[in-house]
């Protein structure tokens, strides 16, 4: 039996047993891992968000020759409000873009707040072959990569990108497989 | 020419485009609560209450906007 202890890392990016729940989730289905992309990826996020956060500060210095109170406070409002949307719709994209395995089936989340939602199913029975890639140099100091699940026939191949650790993620899903077959 | 003139001082330009840019906004915010709300049934974490209720926020703060284009400018 593998025995797997509840263990969550890189901002919950890697979890082990983290305790979530997803639609038609089986009875006797339980989720061993959760995989998100690892949060380093956001700095560039939150550095633009930076930038355009001073870039509207000191705008309003030159906005004020041009606009009366009102107008340039509802334009100091707006645009704080727009950088704040587009630092939000970054967290969110990152959050829900997740990769759950269970003892059953791998299932990834692709998520984008605006424009869609998409959901892979593979059960674990048709998974053949797990390769990991860490390419770059950003990549290899914090340590993370892409995950790819090749499924048989005429399946969807699973990615799981930018994941913290994907040499020990990668692990866990190849033990979990073993267990799969063994019970099988 | 006059009456253009008069119509489209700049109070009236800025203010046409307030309510353009926060209708536009509101129709964004309003696309993001919705995804929202259907992925939190797709995947149930702790979390999911928290994203739900700041994207409302969004929503209420850009319909309060648009509003303000009209009354306040």
């Amino acid at each position: 039996m593998l025995q797997l202890e509840e263990n969550h890392s890189a901002f919950h990016a890697l979890c082990v047993k983290p305790g979530i729940k997803f639609e038609n989730q089986r009875t006797e289905e339980e989720v061993l891992l959760s995989l998100r992309a690892h949060p380093i990826t956001l700095i560039p996020t939150f550095v633009n968000g930076g930038i355009i956060f001073i870039l509207t500060f000191f705008s309003h210095f030159i906005l004020g020759q041009f606009l009366n109170s009102a107008q340039l406070v509802y334009t100091m409002i707006f645009f704080y409000f727009v950088t704040f949307i587009y630092v939000w719709f970054q967290i969110i994209n990152w959050y829900f873009n997740i990769g759950i395995v269970t003892n059953k089936q791998i299932i990834d989340v692709d998520f984008s707040a605006l424009s869609y939602r998409n959901v892979t199913r593979t059960e674990l029975a048709h998974v053949e072959d797990i390769t990991v890639k860490v390419s770059g140099f950003i990549s290899s100091i914090f340590n993370y990569g892409n995950i790819f699940v090749q499924t048989a026939g005429s399946e969807i191949n699973t990615e799981f990108m930018q994941i913290p650790r994907p040499a020990l993620a990668a692990h866990i899903i190849q033990d979990i497989l073993k267990q799969n077959e063994t019970i099988k | 020419m006059r009456l253009l003139n008069d119509f489209f001082t700049f109070q009236k330009i800025f203010q046409i485009g307030a309510i353009v840019f926060s209708f536009l906004f509101l129709v964004l915010t309003i696309q993001m609560y919705a995804n929202i709300s259907a992925v939190v049934k797709t995947v149930v974490t702790k979390r999911n209450h928290f994203f739900v209720f700041i994207s409302f926020i969004l929503v209420i703060v850009s319909i309060l906007l648009f509003i303000l284009g009209f009354v306040i400018l």
